[in-house]
């Protein structure tokens, strides 16, 4: 991937996709900035918010939630390439206005062609925004170093790498760490007190 | 983990990394077996859990990118320095510069073995002034312990086939400026109560004093290890003496932040230091922190120190 600041956009999608998700964050960090910084893109969500009832405000949290979507749809592999990421990404964003008005009480005003994909239930938004709660409350519960191990678990880094970057004695112990911030988290998840000490 | 058996199937189960025929069956098994099922959705909830860590951590990296963008992992290394060509008859020009050349290489050369290398000398003072002699006699007694060794020549993580390594001529010399200003804090707990009545701090402090700097760290990720911008400026130094600079970045930033913290001074100054190790990508923080520090309305202890290393910095542009 060579070095560029130029706007637009001058990688390529298959650049982008390998830096998002071979498990590198500075790559990763970096491929993100230089697709989210194209002011087309940025510029054609708001607008686009703007035109189908939001603010600049709106515009600017339904980017930055399409943006999250995004990078977790490559990352595990979800974007089937059949369109170019950008369109790929306008798709998550009109997808993701829909939604955000939901949640905002702006049903009445949704019509067809506001959206291309299927939108999901009230039920079931409900239930994700709950669920949502309740883990974001258990991950306040663990300390910096298990979010942080747990972030590079997540991102496929072996138990070596996990060992080597947080100064673990051995790949064994990083992987033990690895397993009390899990149960940590899921003991906090299902709401058992003091839940975070191992 | 033997208290979950089936960690490692249900993990290649969510991550999509089990064969279709086993996946299948796996999905049959699942309907028939009620705690099978109900461990693969605590597992489903984990692993939801540390997307939305990842995602937490992506929006709060996104809303600082627009004043401080990420570095550059590709970066391409700048144009070799020029060397003097004696034919022009107006070498002596180049003296100085190669002079600092000679310095830098010295002095990165220096950094490569002290880390872990050199001895503790009960005489030497801890601060003892950079001495290119020393990279002609490496001494290899008391070398560390060999928990510390594979730190010795980190390696990053994973690297496409075509990133470079940053050994750039300019980065070896922001990164023997950094080393050269580098003050190593001797921690004085070492000296003070029995054995059994040391906290963890104290024992990360003696720990440090040891130059065990991933057993430092180690404990000061105890739950209990105490006061946090106490903690994290340790660490910070820990991470530095490790040569993890982004991360010895992160913790002294989180106490140079705290103007209550008693080391905050100090950290500003390491702070700096961290973002000069890791220039050119991370110069306009480390610009920015020196200017603050140089500033006589700051009446920061270091100003004159900064002072100095902005000069110096700027000569090597």
């Amino acid at each position: 991937m060579p070095d560029t600041c130029t706007n637009p956009m001058k990688y390529s999608d298959q650049q982008l996709i390998e830096a998002i998700s071979n498990g590198d964050p500075r790559q990763r960090d970096w491929a993100l900035y230089q697709f989210c910084r194209q002011d087309s893109l940025r510029g054609w969500v708001l607008h686009y918010v703007e035109n189908h009832g939001g603010n600049v405000e709106d515009g600017e949290d339904v980017f930055q939630e399409t943006a999250v979507i995004f990078d977790r749809n490559i990352r595990q592999g979800r974007f089937d390439g059949k369109s170019t990421l950008r369109t790929y990404f306008l798709a998550i964003s009109k997808w993701h206005w829909v939604t955000y008005r939901r949640k905002k009480g702006s049903v009445s005003e949704l019509k067809p062609e506001h959206y291309d994909g299927e939108v999901e239930s009230v039920d079931a938004q409900v239930f994700e925004s709950e669920k949502r709660e309740i883990l974001e409350k258990a991950i306040a519960e663990l300390d910096t170093r298990c979010q942080e191990l747990l972030q590079y678990y997540k991102l496929d880094y072996s138990m070596k790498e996990i060992k080597e970057l947080l100064g673990f004695s051995s790949p064994e112990m990083a992987k033990k760490q690895a397993y009390r911030c899990r149960s940590g988290l899921r003991r906090c998840s299902i709401g058992i007190p003091i839940c975070s000490k191992h | 983990m033997s208290s979950r058996p089936h960690t490692d199937k249900i993990e290649a189960f969510l991550t999509g990394r089990m064969p279709p025929e086993e996946s299948r069956s796996f999905e049959q098994a699942l309907a028939q077996d009620e705690d099978l099922a109900i461990e693969v959705e605590m597992q489903r909830l984990e692993h939801d859990a540390m997307e939305l860590i990842l995602e937490k951590d992506l929006k709060s990296k996104m809303a600082k990118w627009k004043d401080n963008p990420p570095p550059n992992p590709f970066s391409e290394p700048p144009a070799p320095l020029p060397i003097p060509q004696p034919s022009t008859g107006s070498w002596k020009r180049w003296l100085p510069l190669l002079g600092a050349a000679v310095f830098v290489l010295g002095g990165v050369y220096f950094f490569l073995w002290s880390e872990d290398n050199t001895p503790v000398s009960p005489t030497a003072p801890a601060n003892a002034p950079f001495d290119p002699m020393k990279e002609q006699n490496p001494v290899v007694s008391n070398e560390p312990t060999k928990e510390e060794q594979p730190f010795a020549k980190p390696t990053a993580p994973k690297k496409p086939p075509n990133s470079k390594e940053p050994t750039s001529q300019k980065e070896s010399a922001y990164l023997a400026l950094a080393f050269n200003e580098y003050e190593t804090p001797s921690f004085d707990s070492g000296q003070r109560g029995s054995d059994t009545e040391k906290s963890v701090v104290e024992e990360a402090e003696i720990a440090f004093n040891a130059r065990q700097y991933t057993k430092t760290i180690e404990l000061l990720s105890k739950p209990e290890a105490g006061n946090e911008s106490q903690v994290r400026y340790l660490r910070g130094h820990a991470y530095f003496k490790l040569k993890k600079y982004q991360k010895a970045a992160t913790e002294f930033e989180l106490v140079a932040a705290n103007g209550f913290a008693p080391n905050n001074q100090d950290a500003k100054w390491y702070l700096m230091l961290a973002y000069l190790a890791q220039a050119p990508a991370e110069r306009t923080n480390f610009l920015k922190m020196a200017e603050e520090i140089a500033d006589a309305q700051n009446q920061h202890a270091r100003q004159a120190e900064a002072a100095k290393l902005l000069e110096q910095f700027n000569q090597l542009k």
